[in-house]
C-alpha cells in the first residue's frame, strides 16, 4: 500500500514504487514515543493546492495533530528560501523611529509568508480532544503510586473525581437492572441487593434506579469500612429522595459483617452483592480477597456477584519517558519494583498481532497491539474452594502457603508466562509492561446481553467507550531490553500472597531463533513488589 | 523563535585552509601533529549575547562531521563543535542543534554511529542549560537535494570500514538515536529534532523560523 505521508515532491516516484517493510504507523508510533523537540519542515515536505498554496498532506496533518497534543509539543522548524516576513522598506523612514515617527507610519500587518500562515491555519482548525484526552491532558506519563483503598481511606475528592465517570456507573446500573429481572423470575420477591464497599454511595443510588426502573423491589444494603465515607452514607439516607431512609447503612469492613437479617431479626442471605473494587490491573486492589470474605453471605444457589468476573492484561512497551523519568529520579531501590499507574502516552507497543487494522484517515496502516490476558478471577468462587481456604486458615498438618503463612489465600495467587511476538521490522527497546483490566459485570442468565468494562485499548471503545475512571497501570524494567527484528518478548509474571499482604513479580526476557532454535538473547532481574505489597 | 549559525563562511573557509595545508604538509613530513582548529574571533562570529539570544536556536555548522571516514575531517569537526557548542552556552542560548550524522548517500557505520555519540554526550556537559537537539531522519529515505547537508572537502572517497552486512532499513535511524541516547543516560536535555522523511540544513544565515 502506497503511504502518501513520503511525498518528496522529487520522490514521488519512489514513495510509489518502493512498498514499505512496516506499516508506516509503527514507524511512526516509534518515533513518538521519542523526546522530539523539532519537527524539521523543509520545503519539499509541502505540497502546492490548487490555488498554488502550499499545504501539507492528510498524514502530514494527522501526524502534526498527534504531536500537537503531546504536552511538551515539539518546534516546527521551517526552512527554505525566504520565509522571514520583511517590512515594507518604503514606508519606514529610519531603522529606529521615534515614537512620534513610529505614529506617523501606516499600520500595516506584515504579509504572512504562506508556509507560515498555512501553519497558524491548521493550529486554529484543530479538531477538540475526545472526553478521556481532556480528562487526562495534564496526567500524560505521570507516574503515580496505586491507590491502596483497603488499607487507607479514601479522601472525599477521590470519590468525587471516580464520580464523575460518564459510564461506569450508568453500567453498572444496567447490570444490576439484569440481575433483578433474572433474579425476581426465579426467587418472586424483594431482591436482597449488598453494595459491599459502598464509598459515598453513587452504586446504592444507581442500584435503587434500577429496582426503581424495573420495577422490581429491592432490600437495600450498603456496606462501608471508611468511618469517613459513612459519615456522608448516613447523610444521604436521610436527604436522598430516593434512598428515603430505607438503605441499612452498615459501618464495618465486608470480611467481618455479621450480615442481612430479614424481617423476623434472622440471619439471611444477599441474593447480589454489588462492588467496585478493581484497581487498574483488575485485582491489584485486593478485590478477590476483599469479595472471598463476604461470599459466606451469598446465597449459595443463586447469589450473584456484580461484578462476575475480570481479567487482567499485558503488553511489552517502549517507554523512554517513563524511563528517564524513573532513571532520573533520586536513587530508591523501591523505584523500580512498583508498578505505576499512568496515562500511557508517548510510548510504543512492540508486539503485534496478524489482524490488520482499518486504515486511517491518513491513509496508514498498521496491525492491532499484542495485548494478552495475565490472569482471571471469577466469583462468587465454588464452595469447595472457600471451604479448602478454611480449613488450611486452621493451620492443620496440611502444607502451608508457597510464600509463607497458612496458605488460605493462595487460591488468589496466580502467575502466567506470555509469548509476545516482534514483527520484522519492529526491533525497539522494552522499557516495560503497559498493563489494563476489563471485567464482565454481569451476563445475563440467557446469555443475550453482557455489560463490561475494559480498560484494553483493544476493546474498551467497544465495551466502554468514554469512561475515565481509569488509568492503564505499568511495570518498569530497571534495565532496558533491546528487542530484535522477528524475536519474542517472553514475560512471566506472579500475583503471590503470604495470607497478610499481596504483590506482584515480574521478569522480561528476550528470545530470537538462531539456526531454527529460540535462544534467550537478553533478560531482565525478577522485579518484586513485595516492598509495597498491598496489605490485606 | 529562529534559527543561527554559530559561525561564518570565513571560519569554514579557514578550517578548510588548515585541512588543506595539513595533506600538503603530511605528505612531506608524516609525523606532523594534527591541526588544531583556532579559536573563534569577530571574524568568525557574528553572534554575541543580546536580548535577542532567548529567541534563538542555534545551528551548530552543519559541515562539521565528526564521524567521517576521513580521520582529519573528524578530527577538526570535533574540535569546531566543542567551540561552537561553549560559545552558544557563553551567549545564553538555550536550544543548540547538533549537526546531522545522517548525511549524503551512506548509513552511517556502527563505529560512526559511536562516535558520534560520545560526541553528543560530550556537548551535554559543555553547557550546564543547553538542551541538546540532534537531528534524525524518520527512515532511511534517500534526501532530497535540498536537505543534503554541505561537507568540508574530503580527501577522495575513504571507504568506511564498516561491516557491510549491518542491517540498513527503515529503523537504523531510530537504532542510532537509541544508542546515541543511551550512551546519555537519557539525559533530559537530550531530544530529537526529526524531519518527517529527510532533514534539513542551510550553511547561510538565518533562514529557520521555528514557532
Amino acid at each position: 500500500m502506497t503511504v502518501p505521508q513520503l511525498v518528496l515532491l522529487t520522490d514521488v516516484h519512489q514513495a510509489l514504487v518502493i512498498p514499505r517493510l512496516l506499516p508506516d504507523d509503527h514507524l511512526q508510533s516509534r518515533w513518538y514515543s521519542e523526546p522530539l523537540r523539532i519537527l524539521f519542515l523543509p520545503t519539499s515536505s509541502f505540497a502546492t493546492n490548487s490555488n498554488s498554496h502550499p499545504v501539507l498532506s492528510k498524514a502530514h496533518q494527522a501526524m502534526l495533530t498527534k504531536y500537537m497534543r503531546l504536552q511538551q509539543a515539539p518546534w516546527l522548524l521551517l526552512s527554505g528560501p525566504s520565509e522571514l516576513p520583511q517590512p515594507n522598506s518604503d514606508a519606514v523612514g529610519s531603522a529606529d523611529p521615534t515614537p512620534a515617527e513610529a505614529a506617523a507610519l501606516p499600520a500595516q500587518p506584515y504579509p504572512q509568508v504562506a508556509r507560515l500562515a498555512y501553519l497558524r491555519y491548521l493550529q486554529r482548525t484543530q479538531p477538540s480532544l475526545p472526553p478521556l484526552a481532556r480528562f487526562a491532558h495534564g496526567y500524560q506519563d505521570f507516574l503515580q503510586s496505586p491507590l491502596q483503598p483497603l488499607t487507607d481511606n479514601l479522601e472525599s475528592i477521590t470519590y468525587e473525581v471516580f464520580e464523575k465517570d460518564p459510564i461506569k456507573y450508568a453500567w453498572y446500573e444496567q447490570a444490576v437492572a439484569l440481575a433483578l429481572k433474572d433474579l425476581y423470575e426465579e426467587l418472586k420477591r424483594p431482591i436482597v441487593v449488598a453494595v459491599v464497599g459502598a464509598g459515598r454511595g453513587p452504586l446504592m443510588t444507581r442500584s435503587l434506579m434500577a429496582s426503581s426502573a424495573t420495577e422490581i423491589p429491592i432490600v437495600p444494603y450498603a456496606v462501608e469500612k471508611n468511618q469517613n465515607a459513612y459519615v456522608l452514607l448516613q447523610r444521604q439516607n436521610a436527604t436522598n429522595p430516593l434512598w428515603a431512609g430505607n438503605v441499612q447503612v452498615v459501618k464495618t469492613d465486608m470480611r467481618t459483617w455479621i450480615g442481612p437479617l430479614d424481617a423476623e431479626g434472622n440471619p439471611a442471605k444477599v441474593d447480589i452483592l454489588v462492588s467496585e473494587l478493581l484497581g487498574s490491573f483488575a485485582d491489584n486492589e485486593l478485590s478477590p480477597e476483599c469479595l472471598d470474605g463476604v461470599q459466606h453471605h451469598l446465597d449459595p444457589s443463586h447469589g450473584v456477584s456484580i461484578p462476575q468476573s475480570y481479567t487482567a492484561w499485558t503488553s511489552p512497551i517502549s517507554s523512554p519517558r517513563i524511563y528517564a523519568d524513573l532513571f532520573h529520579r533520586p536513587a530508591d531501590p523501591d523505584k523500580w519494583s512498583l508498578p505505576y499507574v499512568t496515562m500511557l502516552h508517548q510510548f510504543s507497543f512492540l508486539s503485534h498481532t496478524e489482524e490488520i487494522l482499518p486504515p486511517t484517515s491518513a491513509g496508514l496502516i498498521s496491525f492491532s497491539s499484542s495485548i494478552q490476558q495475565c490472569w482471571e478471577f471469577l466469583h462468587p468462587l465454588p464452595p469447595s474452594v472457600i471451604a479448602q481456604s478454611a480449613l488450611r486458615k486452621q493451620g492443620g498438618a496440611i502444607a502451608p502457603g508457597l510464600c509463607g503463612g497458612d496458605g488460605w489465600n493462595e487460591h488468589n495467587s496466580r502467575s502466567c508466562n506470555l509469548v509476545f511476538p516482534i514483527k520484522p521490522n519492529n526491533r525497539g527497546v522494552c522499557h516495560g509492561l503497559a498493563a489494563y483490566f476489563e471485567t464482565v459485570l454481569y451476563r445475563s442468565r440467557d446469555g443475550s446481553q453482557v455489560v463490561e468494562l475494559s480498560t484494553n485499548p483493544n476493546t474498551m471503545d467497544e465495551k466502554s467507550k468514554d469512561m475515565i475512571s481509569w488509568f492503564p497501570i505499568f511495570f518498569p524494567l530497571k534495565t532496558p531490553l533491546l528487542v530484535p527484528d522477528n524475536g519474542e518478548v517472553r514475560v512471566d509474571m506472579h500475583r503471590k500472597t503470604d495470607d497478610r499482604k499481596v504483590w506482584y513479580t515480574w521478569q522480561v526476557s528476550t528470545w530470537v531463533e538462531i539456526g531454527g532454535k529460540w535462544q534467550r538473547t537478553a533478560m531482565s532481574e525478577v522485579h518484586c513488589s513485595a516492598q509495597n505489597g498491598c496489605l490485606m | 523563535m529562529i534559527t543561527t549559525p554559530i559561525t561564518s563562511d570565513a571560519f569554514r573557509e579557514t578550517v578548510q585552509q588548515l585541512v588543506d595545508e595539513y595533506r600538503k604538509q603530511h605528505a612531506s613530513n608524516p609525523m606532523a601533529p594534527a591541526p588544531v582548529v583556532p579559536s573563534l574571533g569577530p571574524a568568525f562570529t557574528t553572534l554575541h549575547p543580546s536580548d535577542a539570544v532567548p529567541s534563538m536556536i542555534a545551528l551548530v555548522s552543519p559541515w562539521a562531521d565528526v564521524a567521517s571516514p576521513d580521520p582529519l575531517i573528524a578530527h577538526v569537526s570535533q574540535q569546531v563543535v566543542t567551540l561552537e557548542v561553549a560559545y552558544a552556552a557563553f551567549c545564553g542560548l538555550s536550544t543548540v542543534i547538533l549537526p546531522p550524522l545522517f548525511r549524503k548517500g551512506h548509513t552511517p557505520t556502527s563505529s560512526a554511529v559511536a562516535i558520534y555519540s560520545d560526541m553528543v554526550s560530550r556537548t551535554l556537559g559543555i553547557g550546564p542549560y543547553l538542551q541538546i537537539v540532534v537531528p534524525f531522519p524518520m527512515d532511511n529515505q534517500k534526501l532530497a537535494t535540498e536537505e543534503v547537508p554541505p561537507a568540508l572537502q574530503a580527501e577522495d572517497e575513504i571507504d568506511s570500514p564498516g561491516r557491510k552486512t549491518d542491517i540498513d532499513d527503515a529503523l537504523t535511524p531510530w537504532d542510532s538515536w537509541n544508542h546515541v541516547r543511551v550512551t546519555c543516560d537519557y539525559a533530559a536535555k537530550l531530544a530529537v529534532g526529526r524531519s518527517h522523511n529527510s532533514h534539513s540544513f542551510h550553511d547561510r544565515s538565518p533562514v529557520g523560523t521555528a514557532y
